[in-house]
């Protein structure tokens, strides 16, 4: 029941948006963090759940937008065939990856998942004749209408970038539910025991990482058709780690830590732009004081602080 | 046929022979204990059988099927599961769900399975939940169902460490000293525990430093030493064994006796 009541005040929130800011570097910034929570649920997947610190996520992302941008402008593929394809060719890299990297434990995987991004990086930079390297790829077409629906206005891309927020969403917490799910909680929880009752390894942790590749690759698409301009810093490192501390500062392993994370780490830095300078400092203080203070993240470290304070409320009414 | 063989299993680290030329069989319905000085390779044995460390020389047939090189999840599916000893569990995961996460071998459903929740996923999160909640209660751990593993005593701790294999619906059960750091009563508990498993037609190998313990429930011995079998045989035996004696307490004190 509280449940519904959630996800109905979501909803209405989520429709109702466009409608409160209209101003549209408002809405650009809440686009913005629609895609890095989308890019965060999924690295969740990797990190959260199955407890793989990947620092390669900004590659599947610009793996992704880059596929659908290429798609787009040389074969003039439509947009909603080179979206499902830019998920797939960063779940193919996210499997060929994967295989050997996920050998290895903990900070070396770690290691190994950033280098596969640098390569990335590294590889979209240079290689002109593709992706025309530092100039970037301009022009990329608005999605195809669909019927009387046009994608031109900034407010239909902002529902077309929720609704698939929400899709994401909906689907890793399908998985994160099912046995699939459970495999990935047993491997973070405990490897040595995860594998004496029948989990493969492997397998699982491989799996985990393709299906976060996947919807990284669907974030960058819609990244590409947001901007329309896309550069190699979309594979870049930054967006490997800043994907990665939305999900450790926002609640690793939660539903909900990662987007709450995505969200505030995005709109905090903007909304402290008035302190000029300041700004980053203030930043870098808060996230310092999160990981000392609340090293379980943001969202689970709030709610024990959420139930004292109603369990005070209720005191004071039943005295 | 037995139930288990295995035929000169072997297994080196670098220059180390940790297990060599060890051959054992398992009979339906046995216990059967494995014991021998600290480092004689134990608890190497079970990795081997197992599937964690590959085997190096040898053969494990196990209802007629050879399993040597098998991968551990292929091996618990056909029916072989083990425990830890350090009890291992989901720590932050209530008992429940620890259970429920032993049924992975016994369940099928898929990455898009789940994505849909088809109707078999849905069947099976109930049946798990169904099967989990008798193991629960069988062992005594109801009263814990929805409490995280690692606020439950340590007793109760590992009844559901066997709880957890239990739900892999194991032939053959894997014990590794389940009751060290035990007071006696916990301990009798778990022997009783373990006669228990055994009337429900599972076969046990078990490895324990408590004399008492092995005595007590064992059918017949196994004793490693430095990787080698020293003896095997009755309890009784065992007990009066040269070599035995000779291992655990150094040559001397068996001529002194």
């Amino acid at each position: 029941m509280m449940r519904w009541i959630w996800r109905t005040v979501i909803a209405i929130v989520a429709i109702a948006v466009p409608f409160i800011f209209t101003n549209e570097y408002y809405i650009s910034v809440i686009i913005l963090a629609c895609i890095w929570a989308l890019l965060s649920v999924s690295l969740n997947l990797i990190v959260g759940y199955t407890g793989q610190i990947s620092i390669a996520h900004g590659a599947f992302f610009g793996i992704g937008a880059y596929t659908a941008a290429l798609t787009m402008l040389k074969f003039g593929l439509s947009f909603w065939l080179a979206l499902p394809l830019s998920g797939l060719i960063a779940a193919f890299f996210g499997l060929l990856v994967g295989y050997p990297a996920l050998r290895l434990r903990g900070a070396y995987f770690a290691i190994a998942s950033m280098c596969f991004g640098l390569a990335i990086n590294v590889i979209i930079t240079h290689w002109i004749d593709l992706t025309r390297g530092t100039m970037g790829l301009p022009g990329i077409p608005e999605p195809t209408p669909i019927g009387p629906l046009t994608f031109e206005s900034l407010m239909a891309k902002y529902y077309l970038i929720v609704i698939f927020l929400f899709l994401t969403i909906f689907i890793i917490n399908r998985i994160v539910d099912s046995r699939v799910g459970k495999s990935f909680i047993a491997i973070c929880q405990n490897e040595a025991l995860a594998e004496s009752i029948g989990v493969n390894l492997m397998r699982y942790k491989v799996m985990a990482f393709a299906v976060g590749a996947f919807f990284a690759g669907i974030g960058g698409s819609l990244y590409a058709i947001f901007f329309g301009f896309i550069s190699p810093e979309v594979s870049g490192l930054d967006i490997s780690f800043n994907t990665l501390v939305f999900v450790i500062i926002g609640g690793a392993g939660t539903m909900v830590g990662p987007i709450f994370g995505a969200f505030f780490l995005t709109v905090l830095p903007e909304a402290l732009q008035v302190l000029k300078e300041l700004r980053m400092v203030i930043f870098g203080i808060i996230l310092i004081l999160t990981i000392i203070f609340l090293p379980k993240g943001l969202f689970p470290g709030i709610i024990p602080l959420w139930s004292k304070f109603i369990g005070r409320f209720k005191e004071r009414k039943e005295p | 046929m037995s139930l288990l063989e295995a035929k000169n299993i072997t297994k080196i680290f670098g220059g180390l022979t940790a297990v060599s030329d060890f051959s054992f069989k398992l009979e339906k319905n046995e216990i059967v204990g494995l014991i021998g000085p600290n480092g004689a390779g134990k608890t190497t044995v079970f990795n081997v059988i197992l599937g964690v460390y590959p085997l190096d020389g040898g053969e494990i047939v196990f209802k007629g099927e050879k399993i040597g090189g098998k991968r551990p999840d292929e091996i618990v599916a056909r029916g072989i599961a083990r425990t830890f000893q350090a009890t291992l569990l989901f720590s932050e995961r209530t008992a429940l769900d620890n259970v429920i996460h032993g049924r992975h071998v016994r369940t099928k459903a898929g990455l898009f399975q789940a994505i849909a929740k088809s109707k078999n996923a849905r069947r099976e999160v109930q049946e798990n939940q169904q099967k989990a909640d008798e193991i629960l209660e069988t062992l005594g751990l109801s009263p814990f169902r929805n409490q995280l593993a690692k606020n439950i005593p340590l007793g109760f701790q590992r009844r559901l460490a066997i709880g957890v294999a239990l739900a892999t619906e194991p032939t053959i059960l894997l014990l590794d000293e389940p009751t060290v750091g035990m007071n006696p009563h916990e301990t009798q508990d778990m022997m009783d525990l373990i006669s228990k498993l055994r009337d429900w037609g599972i076969t046990i190998l078990l490895v324990e430093h408590d004399m008492k313990v092995v005595m007590g429930v064992c059918e017949r011995i196994l004793v490693l030493s430095y990787g080698k079998k020293i003896a095997e045989g009755l309890p009784e035996e065992i007990r009066n064994n040269k070599e035995v004696i000779e291992a655990y307490l150094g040559k001397e004190a068996y001529a002194g006796n």
